[in-house]
């Protein structure tokens, strides 16, 4: 079930929240429990019993953990219960195509039952990861109540496509539980904002998209290559962006507050920048628990550039099993790691940094969005030496003047020229011409969504 | 003003779903509606499968279908994207019993008024018109068509549509066959992945050139084209999967000589417009057709002397071009080939 449709919005949403609000104290966490197992089995009925299973044996790992702080298996036993999770983690996601990778190193025939990856997979088990070493390194208080845990995990809100929200984050929330209008009325507007940006824009750009890739890339024209990367570039952003903002509204509105996962990344000056503005959350939890236990940068150059590489490596592959992935979290590694050792990189003109991130964050993309590496290689030399196919058609124009609005509307959101909306929404006096631009951006999304099927989320996968 | 966004949020999720229940459907909507998903959790999407996977999506259909206002909610989108510029864009109901798509009314009938253009200018040539109607896979239905008459004989809509309509085309040769009109699997293969379907419009299109002129042209044999295997199938879009199979097999129709080449589409099955001579052949033919009648160049090029091949946007963008061509080359014959019912009763 996808926020952004109408079996959400306007049945599952509205019966939860009277229940919600119905009840108090652990009546509400088991009511948002149930309601977060009941919405991960519309889109997964398959793997509800295992995404239960992954609950109760990490709630029982953070017990045992908690309990045997003092003795000298309590390494072991962290150890024990993340390998549950990561092993599932690993089987699910990555099996098949490690599988496939040896099979054609060493010309083996081995075969493995491919499988459908569990929706949210990646982002609950990086929750339960987070918790397991959190209560280990006593950097939160282990959760004795099932329910209470339950929800943070299943919270349907952030589970099948972040933010990566952090036990210690939202504890007091989970177990004193009130409702805040202020809250909940800010939780609207970052609600009606997200809804806006991935259904009437990130989905109009993904038509336009889908069009031109039906034409291989060696075939098409350049200038649509080019249509097509920026509007991908638009449409990722916009598509998580919006996700995420619509998980925050929905967290705000239950009376949480979740962490920021954008802060306008294409508005950045250096590749670094761009990270720290984008997924901030995943950013984060590849730092604090992986980054940061492998030494950080305060070890040798060799063991700072190992522990950089690693980082990209899995954040790569975080986001999907292949090669593209790979090659895409090296991608953004060749550029971090220059960037630390020539630092100009980070200190050109904010135009020219601008340009020089979005470039290359574009070609990222290139490889993000492709089905495979040769794909990648085509549209990127499609687009910087062209190939025989021609540099203009009208098409080009065509489909730019029939998104005109929507493409304006975009690149002033992404670059932040609409003067901060989101922080307008904790003043006192939100503006007349805000809550008017909220009312009518509510009103055109829910046109689009009633007259679209809803369109999977990108992150759908990952 | 603080909270109003938030109110009408509110009203909004708690109305929707209530007005859907309380509130009964219009006349039209349960016309519509009553081929759709009626009762969710009887109703299969895939066959005998009962699983909960299916239930909910059936819920999610029913509940897409039982939204308030639905039928004003996709006029207004429909008259948003107009106004925004999505002129190729169309919201569509699939009613699956009848077998059409209900399409909102567009905004022109254009290519209605450029027939009669093209009869008037043929008979001022003294040329012959030969207007070609044949079915496709697309059956969408302007809404303006779609009332109660039609819909109580929904199997002969579409042929009562282009019988209406021809009926203001009386001097022109129009070859319209609406037995083979109502087979909604005639050509079933009509894309611009696969252009067999667009070979039984061509061998069915030369066979009534032959009936109405007296000529004894000869169909080309498919088998005598070259065949091309197409061994990666990444990147066809996910719509064509099911026809996979003749895709793989599918036949190269780009015209043999060079022409306007505006359309991403043009590198894989889909021809150009452009001039064709063949020496063998006798008549000069003046062809005006949309891109997927455009897909028979190949084929029309081995039987006739001359063709010249027009697209209808041209004739929508020139009034004169017509006139000038008549004027420039000395044809035979003009034939202009409907696939899309749409094309004739002026939606497009």
């Amino acid at each position: 079930m996808l926020f952004n449709s109408v079996t959400f919005l306007f049945y599952f949403f509205p019966i939860f929240l009277i229940f919600y609000f119905s009840t108090r104290g652990i009546y509400r966490n088991l009511v948002l429990l149930l309601f977060s197992i009941f919405f991960y089995m519309w889109g997964d009925v398959s793997y509800v019993l295992l995404f239960v299973f992954s609950m109760v044996i990490s709630f029982i790992g953070g017990l045992l953990i908690d309990k045997f702080k003092d003795s000298k298996y309590h390494f072991w036993i962290l150890m024990f219960f993340i390998s549950i999770h990561a092993i599932m983690f690993f089987k699910l996601k990555y099996l098949s195509f490690v599988v496939t990778a040896l099979n054609s190193i060493v010309n083996s025939n081995v075969s493995v039952q491919d499988t459908i990856l569990p929706i949210g997979i990646s982002f609950y088990t990086f929750q339960i990861i987070s918790y397991l070493i959190d209560v280990y390194n006593n950097k939160t208080k282990v959760q004795h109540n099932f329910i209470i845990y339950g929800s943070y995990i299943s919270m349907f809100s952030q589970l099948i496509a972040g933010p990566i929200i952090r036990y210690e984050e939202i504890e007091d929330d989970l177990i004193n539980n009130k409702f805040n209008l202020e809250r909940f009325n800010k939780g609207v507007h970052l609600f009606v904002q997200g809804l806006f940006l991935k259904v009437v824009l990130a989905d109009s750009f993904s038509f336009v998209i889908t069009e031109i890739q039906k034409v291989n890339p060696n075939d098409q024209y350049v200038t649509l290559l080019w249509l097509m990367v920026i509007l991908y570039t638009l449409q990722i952003f916009l598509d998580f962006n919006g996700y995420s903002k619509m998980a925050r509204g929905l967290g705000n509105m239950m009376g949480y507050e979740f962490a920021m996962n954008f802060n306008f990344p294409y508005s950045a000056t250096s590749v670094s920048d761009f990270w720290r503005r984008w997924h901030m959350t995943l950013t984060r939890w590849f730092k604090d628990y992986v980054y940061i236990p492998l030494g950080g940068s305060r070890g040798s150059y060799l063991k700072t550039f190992r522990n950089i590489l690693v980082v990209w490596l899995f954040t790569g592959i975080w986001h999907g099993a292949g090669y593209t992935f790979i090659i895409w979290g090296l991608w953004n590694f060749i550029w971090i790691y220059a960037e630390k050792e020539m630092k100009f990189l980070q200190r050109l003109p904010k135009i020219v940094g601008n340009i020089y991130t979005i470039l290359v964050v574009m070609i990222g993309w290139v490889f993000f969005m492709s089905p495979d590496i040769s794909y990648s290689i085509d549209v990127i030399s499609g687009l910087f030496l062209g190939n025989g196919t021609g540099f203009y058609t009208p098409w080009a124009l065509g489909f730019v003047k029939q998104y005109k609005f929507e493409l304006l509307i975009a690149l002033m959101y992404s670059y932040n020229l609409f003067g901060g909306i989101e922080a307008k929404l904790y003043d006192r006096s939100m503006s007349i011409v805000v809550e008017l631009t909220h009312i009518f951006m509510l009103f055109i999304s829910v046109i689009y969504i009633v007259t679209q099927t809803a369109s999977p989320f990108l992150y759908f996968n990952f | 003003m603080k909270y109003s966004t938030t109110i009408l949020f509110i009203i909004l999720i708690v109305f929707v779903p209530l007005s859907s229940i309380i509130i009964p459907d219009s006349d039209s909507s349960k016309i519509l509606n009553s081929n759709l998903v009626a009762d969710p959790f009887n109703a299969n999407v895939d066959g005998d499968d009962k699983s909960f996977a299916n239930l909910f999506s059936n819920f999610d259909n029913y509940v897409e279908d039982q939204i308030i206002l639905h039928e004003q909610i996709f006029k207004f989108k429909y008259q948003l994207d107009y106004i925004t510029g999505k002129k190729n864009t169309t919201p569509y109901y699939y009613i699956p019993e009848l077998n059409i798509s209900y399409q909102y009314d567009k905004y022109d009938g254009q290519t209605s008024d450029d027939l009669m253009s093209v009869d008037q200018v043929c008979k001022e040539n003294e040329v012959d018109f030969m207007l070609y109607v044949a079915p496709s896979k697309r059956n969408s239905i302007p809404d303006k068509y779609i009332k109660e008459d039609y819909l109580q004989y929904p199997k002969e809509v579409r042929q009562k549509l282009i019988e209406d309509k021809l009926a203001e085309f009386e001097c022109v040769s129009t070859v319209f066959n609406p037995d083979v009109l109502l087979l909604n699997d005639y050509y079933p293969y009509e894309h611009h992945y696969n252009s067999k379907g667009v070979y039984k419009v061509y061998v069915d299109l030369i066979n009534e050139y032959n009936n109405l002129y007296n000529t004894n042209i000869e169909v080309v044999d498919l088998n005598e084209l070259e065949e091309i295997t197409v061994s990666n199938t990444n990147y066809v879009n996910p719509l064509f999967v099911d026809d996979v199979e003749d895709f793989t097999t599918e036949f190269i129709v780009e015209g043999k000589d060079s022409g306007r080449n505006t359309s991403p589409y043009d590198r894989i099955s889909y021809p150009r417009e452009g001039e064709f001579t063949n020496e063998s052949g006798t008549d000069d033919v003046l062809i005006i057709t949309d891109s997927y009648g455009q897909a028979m160049n190949s084929y029309l090029t081995e039987n006739f002397h001359y063709i010249k091949s027009l697209n209808f946007y041209d004739i929508a963008s020139d009034a004169n071009i017509i006139d000038k061509e008549l004027s420039d080359h000395d044809y035979d014959r003009v034939i202009v080939y409907i696939y899309d019912i749409n094309l004739l009763i002026g939606s497009h």
